[in-house]
């Protein structure tokens, strides 16, 4: 096995342990969720057919019945999916910032590795894409338990059914699940365009301190313009001269250009600039 | 050989080496001596390549340094470069993983030398087992040359003791090594080669048998000299 | 191999939970809501390019959907982020103008009230505008493209007194005899509206002249509704324009404040001859008037009865109300949005709600003939609850 490989399963333990609390905590919230959200419903519904002398389906067509959606919109379910998200966000800092901080000099073993520096940057990449990836496949393999959770749990008079699809093609959570195969491989690939170059930025902190924090930002502000530039064309000095399928084209022509920047320059940064 | 040919840093304005050139032969020890902030541990990593330069150029047999240049020459800080949580087997471990010089063997070895168990976490060490353990992640890889920055500081007497039994074993001898210190007098009787360093300079590389032979002097007399002229 | 179990296990599950949904999404997403329109009566063919647009509510769900000719239903609502941002919204004829025509077509505002075609010229004018602080500043551009010679004239034109104007747009383009006209609509700072026409020369690519062809005024608790009324998805040559214009007058009511119509004129303009006329329209027929059609010279206006449609002639040329004729429609159940109706292409379309689904009908304006009667009826529909809307026909 080589060393890229061999870094990305050393970096993937050392964020195992927080990962798996990270999954327990996404499993017992959104299960207690859905008991607990069909639980009122029922509860309100009990109650209100006691007080007003209403039959089930009388209720339900004053009331509205319950899908999957009022659960799937509460922060029982969006909590821990945003909790995740922060978590990993924070740790695409701290994957770096972890192996300088305190009296660690974890660096200088890291950098005295005898493989390409560069392994380094790709492994740590690599690392947070198979931990976004695994919390995504959680969400999807928990949707259908708690739907059916759920089905169990409220009879079918006050139910509206939808399907997982369904579920997850409703707002905010399609922002996680992208609609097609090829969607998702855009929608990720553009995140890890951003993550990617957050590393860059980080090295460039890292080669040059405080200075480097002011290159850093100047990096993303470059990075960013040149993301967005054939939208801003387009909207600007063009008028609309592309047609949507080329804007498209040239958006992912766009996000590979930045992403190789972002990649090229942190090689540059992490070979030759980077202190420990 | 390890040559270090006009290398010239600076942080922000301040210049941390003016221009320092001296070299470091296999089989010999080379002693960095000058009071702290002088810039040595900066030569160090300069060398390894973990800081950057202005100029100069430094070569290690002849080369640039390369990734496979860390399968010939290793660098021991003063604090230990391996994750605090680990046990010492898993510490062994990582290094069996990514170097192809790291000798099982010779670490087993030294670590029955100095008495350590593999099962200690490395967080759990007291100071002087912890400079042990990090002494063992580099001296168990069978590197050409060994960079030590003050091995000695802050270390009990006894460890003092049995690192120091360390220079004179095996565990050196073929090696080239440099080594770093503030203070002489542990060292003076190990070392081969002393060089001088003051705010950035060298202000003089002699080798220390010669000197001795030559003119009589100590490194202890020589520094006397140097620095207080 | 032992150290790697959890990433390869991580990694494995991963592949395969993501992989397995994607492979069903792309089954299910086979598998939506279709339209199928089933012959009862009348030709098939008359159903080409036509497309139906709508709102299909299944359990608490609502989906628009676009029905096109090709039996092919699209839930908008379910399209994704790269479909939403590609597919176009506009009309067949300008597709087909784009295909054609592409490198012109390029950075037009691409509504079919900006274009015009013929055998030999495409034209395009549309309104640039420029938003400054607190107003803003309209020009014309306008490109004509001859179809032989894939020459393009742009013909520049700087509007005067755009400062007085809140907004100014083209609503139809036509050329008579080499000369261009551009009928434009236009809102006055100070309140009302204008129509305006400007008459181009092609060839010498100048500005003939410009005429005012109705105006209207806003007093404090009166203002004049205009409404324009021509086929707005047609690129041809268009006769006549039908304008309205409705007095409304807020009077208090018991303490609140009720819209009050006072007058109502209808007028139909002729491109070729520059003509404006007067229609006299019967009161209660005027709000009918949306619905109604031009074919050759005859103004058709169609009404909703209780069992059917009402449709009324009147031939511009001569002035005449002419006969009313009657679609039956036996099976119309009267209710909230339970029909839509659109006059176009000499035709009446409409669909309707009946106790067993919805129907549409085709019928021809001239002879008062069915063209074609069917059902609409949705298949794929996972849900029990089901609430068909149909809002648009082109």
């Amino acid at each position: 096995m080589n060393r890229y490989m061999k870094l990305v399963n050393f970096e993937f333990n050392r964020f195992i342990k927080l990962y798996f609390v990270l999954i327990a905590f996404t499993i017992v919230v959104q299960l207690s969720g859905v008991v607990v959200k069909s639980k009122s419903y029922l509860n309100g519904a009990n109650e209100a057919i006691k007080e007003s002398m209403l039959t089930k389906s009388e209720y339900v067509i004053q009331y509205g019945p319950m899908s999957f959606i009022d659960i799937s919109m509460s922060p029982w379910i969006m909590g821990p999916i945003a909790l995740c998200a922060i978590t990993l966000v924070i740790y695409v800092f701290f994957i770096w910032y972890r192996d300088w901080v305190g009296k660690n000099t974890f660096s200088y073993r890291l950098f005295m590795l005898p493989t390409a520096r560069l392994n380094i940057y790709l492994a740590k990449a690599t690392t947070i894409l198979l931990f976004v990836l695994g919390l995504i496949a959680l969400q999807l393999v928990l949707l259908p338990i708690e739907n059916q959770i759920f089905k169990w749990m409220v009879e079918d008079v006050y139910r509206i059914d939808l399907s997982v699809l369904e579920i997850a093609n409703q707002y905010y959570l399609n922002l996680l699940f992208p609609k097609n195969i090829l969607e998702f491989i855009l929608f990720y690939g553009a995140g890890m365009t951003a993550v990617t170059m957050v590393f860059t930025a980080i090295l460039f902190e890292r080669s040059y301190r405080i200075k480097g924090i002011f290159y850093g930002i100047v990096y993303c502000a470059v990075s960013i313009l040149i993301f967005l530039a054939p939208l801003l064309l387009q909207a600007s000095l063009l008028e609309n001269y592309f047609y949507p399928m080329e804007l498209l084209f040239l958006e992912i022509a766009a996000c590979v250009i930045v992403l190789a920047g972002a990649i090229w320059i942190g090689n540059l940064l992490i070979k030759n600039k980077v202190r420990v | 050989m390890i040559e270090v040919k006009n290398v010239a840093k600076k942080f922000g304005r301040k210049k941390v080496l003016k221009d320092v050139s001296f070299t470091a032969e296999k089989g010999k020890i080379t002693c960095l001596i000058g009071i702290n902030g002088v810039g040595k541990t900066t030569i160090l990593k300069a060398i390894m390549g973990l800081t950057p330069y202005e100029s100069g150029e430094i070569l290690i047999n002849g080369e640039k340094i390369h990734p496979a240049t860390y399968e010939k020459i290793t660098f021991i800080p003063d604090t230990i470069t391996m994750l605090p949580n680990m046990k010492i087997r898993e510490a062994f471990t990582f290094m069996v993983d990514f170097y192809d010089s790291w000798n099982s063997e010779r670490a087993s070895e030294l670590l029955k030398f100095f008495r350590l168990n593999e099962d200690d976490r490395i967080s759990e060490l007291s100071k002087g087992n912890t400079a042990k353990v990090n002494l063992i992640l580099g001296l168990a890889l069978d590197v050409d040359y060994v960079l030590m920055d003050e091995p000695f500081s802050g270390i009990d007497i006894f460890s003092r003791e049995q690192i120091a039994d360390v220079f004179t074993s095996h565990l050196i001898e073929d090696r080239g090594v440099i080594i770093t210190t503030h203070e002489i007098n542990d060292i003076e009787h190990l070392i081969d080669k002393a060089v001088l360093l003051d705010n950035g300079v060298i202000l003089k590389e002699f080798d220390t048998e010669e000197v001795r032979e030559n003119e009589g002097k100590s490194v202890i007399d020589v520094m006397r000299e140097v620095y207080q002229a | 191999m032992k150290r790697y179990w959890k990433i390869l296990l991580l990694s494995i599950i991963t592949l395969v939970v993501i992989g397995s949904f994607y492979i069903q999404a792309s089954l299910a997403a086979k598998n939506t809501v279709q339209l199928k329109l089933e012959k009862r009566s009348g030709n098939e063919e008359e159903l080409k390019g036509l497309s139906i647009h709508g709102d299909y509510g299944s359990g608490n769900l609502t989906q628009s959907f676009v029905h096109e000719a090709d039996g092919e239903t699209r839930i908008l609502s379910g399209l994704s982020l790269i479909e939403e941002f590609t597919t176009s919204y506009t009309v067949p004829v300008i597709d087909k103008l784009i295909e054609e025509h592409r490198s012109f077509m390029r950075g037009k505002d691409l509504s079919p009230n900006y274009f015009f075609e013929n055998e030999s010229l495409v034209v395009y004018a549309g309104v640039k505008r420029d938003y400054k602080y607190n107003s803003i500043d309209f020009s014309f551009d306008i490109d004509v493209l001859d179809k032989k010679s894939n020459e393009v004239k742009s013909i520049p034109l700087d509007l005067s007194d755009t400062e007085t104007y809140g907004w100014y747009d083209v609503i139809d383009v036509g050329v008579v005899d080499g000369q261009l006209k551009l009928i434009t609509r236009s809102s006055l700072v100070i309140g009302g509206e204008e129509v305006n026409v400007y008459t181009f020369d092609i060839e010498k690519e100048k500005l003939l002249g410009t005429e005012k062809l109705i105006s209207t005024i806003t007093k404090d608790n009166s203002w004049t509704e205009l409404s324009i009324i021509s086929n707005s998805s047609s690129i041809e040559q268009e006769k006549y324009i039908l304008f309205t214009t409705e007095i409304l007058k807020d009077i208090e009511k018991d303490g609140n404040y009720v819209q009050e119509a006072t007058g109502h004129e209808v007028q139909v303009y002729n491109i070729e001859t520059n003509q404006l006329k007067k229609i006299d329209v019967r009161d209660e027929l005027f709000n009918s008037i949306y619905w109604s059609t031009i074919v050759d010279s005859k103004l058709y206006i169609s009404t909703p009865m209780e069992k059917g449609i009402e449709v009324i002639q009147y031939d511009i040329e001569t002035d005449k109300w002419g006969e009313k004729s009657i679609i039956d429609l036996p099976k119309y159940k009267n209710g909230y949005e339970s029909i839509y109706t659109t006059l176009m292409n000499g035709k009446i379309y409409a669909s309707y709600l009946t106790d067993d689904g919805h129907e549409l009908y085709i019928g021809d304006l001239r002879t008062g003939k069915s063209l074609y009667e069917g059902k609409i009826k949705v298949s794929n529909n996972p849900n029990k609850t089901e609430a068909l809307y149909i809002h648009y026909i082109e």
